[in-house]
């Protein structure tokens, strides 16, 4: 009997404890156990210790775990995928044409910074600080920017002023009677999102949210999205044929919307969806813009809520070849050409997108 | 309530060749011991189990220690799925964890495999949140001298180590 207890312990492993303690001492799954329970920071510093801490946290096994205990495992690809980037077998290369010898994921970014769950735009608490949650003017962050101009854009709770109520929508965005613009910038390589995704396998990105307008007003809306090389960011000129009609180019893509007045003021649903995009593409930049149609003093423009990003990847894991760009533009060569001297204050970057600027008799200041 | 006392009494020895009894109910905790006791059909006999069973990675002052632990908190809700997310906490250690983990280094990290080897969830977590919050916000070097580890980087390769984790920067 006690050989057999023996035995079974023997199998379940473990290495004989000593009562001198140093890491040496200390098995690599007591490390990892620890590992799991530290922030970000100190688990970079804990890389940096020595040769045996980096390689127990360059195990992708380690990040899956923690994700799993950090709740946050909508950050990763699926299992098919884990599987098939692990073993280096994809479908549509079984002739080896694509060198996928060094695809692999980049886990701590991905379970860092968002990965494969959605994306929601960080603009509200801008919002929320704003005195009656109103903005005017330019605000830019490295992810958003809101150009408002007219009486600016407000934030408005329970469905909306003028909307029928709708269970999903807490809280809305109101524009004016001037053009205001909402961009949000998604730096997708920063996400977790790698680079071989983007080229090799341009997995499908949605955007979507919901639109709406006030029964008693007419109102005009774009919903616009771009994919970019660089943090240009909004390429102009797709972006002015963009917010005048509906586009579907392969980078550029956008929604026109009107609401006659008196029409009926129920939240729908409007998603962008890019499939078949050129490789290279490092950037989203995307767009609502818009405003009343009958120069209202106040927030009588459309509405947009529940804005949301999503890279979707196939549920077969498979590789393609790299496809080319054939909607490059001239800004997309030329980066760098807002920072330009000309265009020293960054406040009026963009400012060119501004469709309408409303007569001056409109615009009320004194109503502060 | 059932009373631990009257419950059976499992024998296990310590590495150090030490016996000791601990009731049924209150080693439940430990997977490994749980599932060997089932797997090797000891568990039907209503009487003690005549051999030891062999802990042989754990000396007896430690087992004695892991024992006291499970005896606290043998009675403890099971954890369920959705209280995974506690685990990123390391701030919620009870007091009576507290208390039970004021022992030296040395003893911590012994607890630590004691717990992974008879495969205590609780005791797990609670000792590793322990260690965690040693080094938590620690520079590299001072986790070095925590774990009394060597510096075996070159500049070079701890340089691409920080380029490559600057996401963890903000």
């Amino acid at each position: 009997m006690i050989k057999t207890i023996m035995s079974y312990i023997e199998k379940l492993g473990g290495e004989q404890s000593q009562c001198l303690i140093d890491a040496e001492n200390v098995n690599n799954e007591c490390f990892v156990h620890i590992f799991l329970r530290l922030d970000s920071k100190t688990l970079r510093n804990c890389m940096l210790a020595c040769h045996r801490f980096r390689s127990l946290l360059s195990n992708d096994s380690f990040w899956v775990e923690r994700a799993r205990i950090i709740g946050r495992v909508n950050n990763l690809p699926p299992f098919a995928w884990r599987k098939a980037t692990n073993q280096k077998k994809f479908k549509g290369n079984e002739s080896g044409e694509i060198d996928v010898s060094k695809f692999a994921f980049n886990f701590p970014i991905m379970v860092h910074s968002g990965g494969y769950s959605t994306i929601r735009p960080t603009f509200f608490s801008y919002f929320d600080a704003a005195p009656n949650h109103i903005i005017q003017g330019i605000i830019r962050s490295d992810e958003f920017k809101i150009g408002a101009t007219g009486n600016g854009i407000q934030m408005e709770q329970n469905s909306g002023y003028g909307c029928e109520p709708h269970t999903d929508v807490e809280k809305c965005f109101a524009f004016s009677f001037a053009n205001s613009s909402i961009y949000i910038f998604v730096d997708l390589v920063a996400k977790g999102i790698d680079p071989w995704i983007l080229d090799y396998v341009r997995p499908k990105i949605r955007i979507s949210q919901k639109i709406n307008h006030r029964h008693d007003c007419a109102a005009s809306l774009t919903l616009a999205a771009q994919l970019n090389y660089h943090e240009t960011q909004w390429v102009q000129e797709n972006g002015q044929v963009q917010v005048s009609r509906n586009t579907d180019l392969k980078r550029s893509k956008s929604i026109n919307k009107q609401w006659p007045q008196w029409t009926e003021a129920t939240w729908a649903d409007v998603a962008l969806e890019f499939n078949n995009y050129p490789s290279g593409m490092r950037h989203l930049t995307v767009l609502n813009t818009g405003k009343d149609d009958q120069f209202w003093q106040g927030f009588y423009g459309p509405k947009i809520a529940n804005i949301e990003i999503k890279v979707i990847l196939p549920e077969m894991p498979v590789v393609r070849p790299l496809q080319e760009d054939t909607e490059r533009k001239r800004e997309d060569d030329e980066p760098h050409n807002e920072q330009a001297p000309q265009f020293r204050l960054p406040f009026l970057r963009g400012r060119r997108n501004v469709m309408a600027i409303p007569p001056a008799i409109f615009h009320n200041p004194a109503e502060e | 309530m059932t009373d631990a006392k009257n419950e059976r009494q499992i024998k296990i020895s310590s590495s150090d060749n030490e016996i000791i009894l601990v009731p049924r109910n209150v080693i439940r905790l430990s997977t490994t011991i749980n599932t060997l006791l089932q797997d090797l059909g000891l568990d039907d006999d209503e009487a003690t189990n005549a051999e030891p069973i062999p802990v042989q990675n754990v000396a007896a002052p430690i087992l004695r220690k892991v024992i006291s632990w499970c005896q606290y908190h043998y009675q403890d809700p099971v954890p369920t799925d959705d209280s995974d997310s506690r685990e990123k906490r390391t701030d919620d250690i009870s007091s009576w964890d507290t208390e039970f983990l004021k022992v030296d280094q040395g003893t911590l990290f012994e607890l630590i495999l004691a717990a992974n080897y008879l495969d205590i969830k609780g005791l797990l977590d609670v000792t590793c949140k322990a260690v965690a919050n040693m080094i938590k916000g620690k520079s590299p070097e001072e986790i070095r001298r925590t774990f009394n580890i060597k510096n075996d980087f070159t500049p070079e390769e701890e340089e691409q180590i920080r380029k490559e984790n600057a996401w963890c920067e903000d």
